[in-house]
């Protein structure tokens, strides 16, 4: 059901480099449990409004009242690459996301 | 390369305008936000905590300030607020995006269906549609520059500005002049300072313009055809927002004569504005940057907004910019222009209504006069705005009032400023105290005159004769010798009176 | 195994608030039964040796000094590895993390803390709690007290296997889709489910957003119920805490079974459906409620296979997002850069971070949520889960309680199921729980058949209620498990 192109399509959209020679397994197995999902499709939801969460809550909002937030060394002490009170990263072209 | 005639070329131009909102905290958690004055200039990465940085275990919680901010902007627009809507994630992969995604609204914003009315530079009157308004969070920043003025050669992640509510408003395609989109920046500008929702300082990115920008060509053949849609983002002045389209004007004619492509399905294009060069460039394409897999964010639930919320929020809409302005102009006299000025500030328009409301006589022309010329000037000098000099709506009026019985005279009017500024005594007390006032002693003015008379033959005779420009000399004369006690009005006055009859 | 005295919870606490025991003591012996067993378990990967005597120093300390110390003075609790300490490192049985630490302790953290117990170790899990047998854990798997050969369930197999064994009298992990339930039934232990909100989600690491609950492991449902007491209620941080009050869940004491309805869906208990083992107790408790006094009523729950097609697109997905974070910016491990750009960076620090299960799955979620697949999967799934949600509402209508096998079969070998789809279907029974949102628990019941080395392994029963009615599923699991009388002292 996923062919080995679609596999590499999306994990180059999840961001993840799998071997080449792992891809013939993951669609393998990324079929069989589509395969099963499929089960879904035998249901009639006509007229069924999704259900997204388990609790019907609305409206949950803070004042606005600034904390403390977190000191530097606590954000740069995990951080893989830091250069002066920043998080490095490789070169990064363009502007600015989204 | 084609060179086929165009009969006619419309330029066709929908905004995305993204306003941060001067919360006191960040959208989702409570941490203090960079668009807000008191923490404009906080040092890198230090308005951060566990869910800015998004760590392992952490979770969003909506601030009602900005849902509020949010609402008063959209029915400032004309716009239905939905009295339901809800948080969706916008999926995609950026170091200044730390969760990997953006909470945002994908199908159901908070306000849609609006309108805003501008007035063109060339005197029409011009509805924009608002399609949409609706809140997300902004990403943080990523920089080259080291402090010391080093260039660093990779990327510096700074989350300070992670997390800042951000409206982002919609209008529909309905411009077709590069002007006419500046001026609704402007205005729109004008309006967001004026509810109190943004600093609006555009230096600081508190408001960034995209442009959605393609061509309407009629060719001589009769056969109509639209060029693919540019996007030009972030852009944060309004030269940048003219130059863009009007680059991008000329640059999409020249581009589909080159290659002939057209207005089509997945056919849009994101540039960027090189602000030296004047010119827009093209992005780096990635083939799935669109595919952000909107879905509803499960740690968030959705915002009801009732009648009663509804109600007290509307109730916190102050008279809009653009009906104040024409108020004062019709009902005041104001010069269009003055006007302008006046509700630029919202506690500028404040103190200019106060002021009239409290004199009551119609000197609304003078007071606008007092406060965009020596007030203006004294706020210039002291880095604030003319409502924040510390001049009472009381004490404009009473400076009016000495004006207006010729009292005080226009040399003395920066003097007895500098003096209410912060005072709390009346402008007529601080006056006398300070012998601002001017003391009309019949006798000695009339010595004055006599004596000035006297020393300028000349100039005496030539009024006398018709040529009034010449009694300038004289009232110069008495102004001199009456060390500026006297009002200059009254001075020409008397001196006319005894040359003329 | 250890032979140390086994207590409960409530015995320690109420030991160390009386002044008959000290703290120090508790913990001296916990961690002597923890270095004794965990080296052929694995279900701790990391232990707070000096941290945990500190605390219980400043325990006695209290209680010295006249203080009330909480009402779980001196207990001490394993923390799925998942769940955030600023003790130690928090690396969700995943390379990504190792060496991660947490600044902030999560919620429920706090809440046990502040009632006097004492966090004791990282237990091992499920990496991101993505399985049913803690084999996907980076670091090493983790053994089924009763039978080392054997898995302890997952994903929370290290909180089960603590409490299982009997290192600990306590251990909290996450249920997203049976996380809790199913190890407690292979380790013979009381794993419990709040309902969806009950307890704060701020500082478990996100895996189903809308499924993931944190509930405790313990000997008793009385333990159990305390644990909730302290970690529930609603939290200022986490926007889908519901606002019943906790102390809600608390049942009224002696529970009669006699008239209460006990609903034994047609689905739970299949011809084939089950291990004979599995169904011979199932059987034989249905035969003991009724022999008490209590109705039994059948129950017709057709979505019941469906629960794991439904479950399998909505986790998924709210997986993909959540673990999106993982991206070797701002914390955890980060490939080399070998200078061929950030795509690459972001693709080699997941791929070799990552285990081969949530690659899957982060895959899966991707792929049900992109354009052109999101209706017919991701809104599908939402629309089935309303379904699911509706047709428990129409059965709790006819019955009390839902009652059923935990899982299909005890605890499988080692290795047994390598296909990811037959691993999955282990969670049959207890998925649609987490997809509607009710509550859960699994208390052990009996035994299943010797092997070869006269080895057996425990059966869970799976007792469900109605959303925020707590108080009644403890109530009637209470008084199922006084009549149960399950001896977990483990074989010598």
């Amino acid at each position: 059901m996923l062919s080995e192109e679609a596999v590499r399509k999306v994990a180059r959209l999840s961001r993840l480099a799998i071997d080449e020679s792992q891809i013939p397994r993951y669609a393998d197995q990324l079929s069989s449990i589509l395969q099963h999902i499929e089960r879904i499709q035998e249901l009639d939801v006509e007229g069924v409004e999704p259900m997204a969460h388990p609790l019907p809550l609305n409206n949950r909002l803070d004042d606005d009242v600034p904390n403390e937030g977190m000191p530097i060394e606590d954000l740069l002490k995990n951080a893989p690459s830091v250069r002066d009170d920043y998080i490095s990263v490789p070169k990064v072209l363009g502007e600015g996301s989204s | 390369m084609n060179d086929v005639a165009i009969r006619t070329k419309r330029l066709k131009v929908g905004l995305e305008i993204h306003v941060e909102l001067q919360t006191r905290s960040k959208m989702f958690t409570r941490t203090p936000n960079v668009a807000h004055p008191d923490f404009e200039d906080a040092p890198p990465n230090t308005l951060v905590d566990p869910v800015v940085a998004a760590l392992p275990g952490t979770l969003p919680v909506m601030n009602r300030a900005a849902v509020e901010m949010s609402m008063l902007v959209g029915l400032a627009l004309g716009c239905d607020i939905a009295r339901f809507s809800k948080w969706d994630r916008k999926n995609y992969y950026y170091p200044d995006l730390p969760k990997g995604y953006q909470i945002s609204q994908y199908d159901l914003p908070l306000c849609h269906d609006g309108e805003f009315m501008i007035r063109t530079d060339e005197g029409d009157d011009r509805r924009i549609g608002i399609i949409r308004a609706h809140l997300e969070e902004d990403t943080g920043k990523l920089g080259h520059d080291l402090p010391g003025g080093s260039t660093f050669e990779g990327s510096l992640v700074d989350l300070n500005r992670a997390g800042t509510p951000l409206l982002e408003i919609v209008t529909h395609p309905d411009f077709d002049r590069a002007e006419d989109v500046v001026t609704f920046g402007q205005e729109l500008r004008v309006l967001c300072r004026f509810l109190g929702v943004t600093q609006g300082v555009m230096q600081r990115g508190h408001m960034r313009f995209e442009p959605n920008i393609n061509l309407e060509m009629e060719l001589e053949d009769g056969r109509v055809v639209k060029t693919p849609i540019v996007e030009v983002k972030n852009l944060n002045s309004f030269r940048a927002v003219r130059g863009a389209i009007e680059h991008e004007y000329d640059r999409q004619e020249v581009e589909w004569r080159e290659t002939g492509r057209e207005m089509g399905p997945g056919a849009k294009s994101t540039y960027g504005w090189d602000d030296e060069k004047m010119v827009t460039v093209l992005q780096r394409e990635k083939e799935d940057a669109h595919d952000y897999r909107y879905f509803p964010d499960p740690d968030l639930v959705p915002v009801v907004v009732d009648d009663a919320w509804l109600e007290e929020v509307r109730a916190q809409l102050p008279e809009l910019p653009a009906a104040r302005r024409t108020r004062y102009v019709d009902d005041f006299g104001l010069r269009e222009k003055d006007a302008v000025v006046l509700v630029e500030e919202r506690g500028l328009s404040e103190l200019f209504e106060a002021s009239v409301a409290t004199l009551n006589d119609g000197s609304a022309v003078a007071i606008a006069k007092l406060l965009l010329n020596q007030c203006a000037k004294r706020a210039n000098e002291s880095g604030c705005g003319v409502h924040q000099l510390g001049i009472s709506a009381d004490q404009i009026a009473g400076v009016i009032k000495l004006r207006e019985a010729d009292e005080l005279g226009t040399q003395s009017i920066d003097a007895l400023l500098a003096l209410l500024s912060g005072s709390d005594d009346s402008a007529r007390e601080l006056a006398e105290r300070e012998g601002l006032l001017v003391i009309v002693d019949e006798s000695q003015l009339d010595a004055w005159c006599d004596e000035a008379i006297a020393a300028n033959e000349q100039a005496a005779e030539d009024v006398r004769n018709g040529k009034m420009a010449a009694i300038g000399r004289l009232v110069g004369h008495v102004m001199k010798s009456s060390g500026g006690s006297v009002d200059a009005k009254s001075v020409q006055a008397g001196l006319r009176k005894k040359l003329t009859n | 195994m250890t032979n140390a005295p086994r207590h409960t919870c409530t015995e320690i606490a109420n030991a160390v608030r009386g002044g008959e025991r000290t703290a120090v003591e508790v913990i001296e012996e916990t961690l002597a039964a923890i270095d004794a067993s965990n080296e052929s378990i694995n279900a701790f990967r990391e232990v707070f040796h000096e941290e945990a005597m500190e605390t219980a120093r400043l325990i006695d300390a209290k209680v010295a000094r006249g203080e009330d110390p909480g009402r779980l003075a001196g207990v001490p609790v394993g923390i799925k590895d998942n769940i955030a300490t600023t003790e130690g490192t928090t690396t969700c049985g995943s390379r990504i993390l190792e060496g991660y630490r947490s600044p902030f302790d999560a919620t429920v953290v706090e809440r046990l803390r502040s009632e006097g117990a004492i966090p004791i170790g990282r237990t091992n899990c499920d990496e991101f709690a993505m399985g049913s047998s803690t084999e996907n854990c980076a670091f090493g798997t983790v053994r089924n007290p009763w039978d080392t050969s054997r898995v302890p369930g997952g994903s929370s197999g290290g909180s089960a296997a603590a409490v299982g064994s009997g290192m600990v009298p306590a251990a909290i992990g996450s249920d997203t889709g049976g996380s809790i339930r199913q190890p407690a039934s292979f380790c013979g232990c009381v794993g419990l489910k709040p309902t969806y909100g009950r307890v704060s989600r701020y500082g478990l690491v996100a895996f189903g957003s809308s499924l993931d609950q944190i509930g405790p492991f313990t000997r008793t449902v009385e333990d159990a119920t305390l644990l909730l007491e302290v970690m529930g209620g609603r939290d200022r941080r986490d926007s889908t805490s519901a606002d019943q009050p906790i102390k809600d869940v608390v049942p009224e004491s002696n529970v009669d079974l006699a008239g209460m309805r006990i609903g034994v869906p047609r689905q739970y208990v299949q011809s084939g459906a089950n291990d004979p083992d599995v169904q011979a107790c199932v059987d034989d408790v249905v035969a003991r409620i009724e022999s008490l006094g209590g109705q039994i009523v059948e129950i017709d729950l057709p979505l019941t296979e469906t629960g794991i097609s439904t479950y399998y697109v909505i986790a998924p997905a709210e997986a993909s997002s959540n673990l999106a974070r993982f991206d070797g910016i701002r914390y955890g491990y980060r490939a080399t850069d070998d200078g061929s750009g950030l795509e690459q960076l972001y693709a080699r620090t997941r791929a070799e971070g990552f285990g081969p299960e949530v690659q899957r799955r982060v895959m899966l979620g991707t792929y049900v949520l992109s354009s052109g697949y999101y209706d017919a999967y991701y809104k599908r799934a939402l629309q089935v889960r309303r379904l699911i949600k509706d047709e428990f509402d129409r059965a709790f209508k006819s019955c009390d309680i839902l009652l059923g096998p935990t899982s299909p079969f005890t605890a499988f070998e080692l290795g047994g199921k390598p296909d990811p789809m037959s691993m999955y279907l282990c969670d049959v029974y207890t998925v649609n729980a987490n997809i509607a949102g009710i509550c859960g628990v699994s208390i052990p019941a009996g035994m299943d058949q010797a092997d070869a080395d006269g080895r057996r392994r425990p059966i869970g029963i799976h007792l469900q209620a109605q959303a925020f009615e707590e108080s009644k599923l403890l109530g009637v699991t209470a008084a199922l498990e006084k009549v149960l009388a399950f001896d977990d002292t483990l074989p010598g």
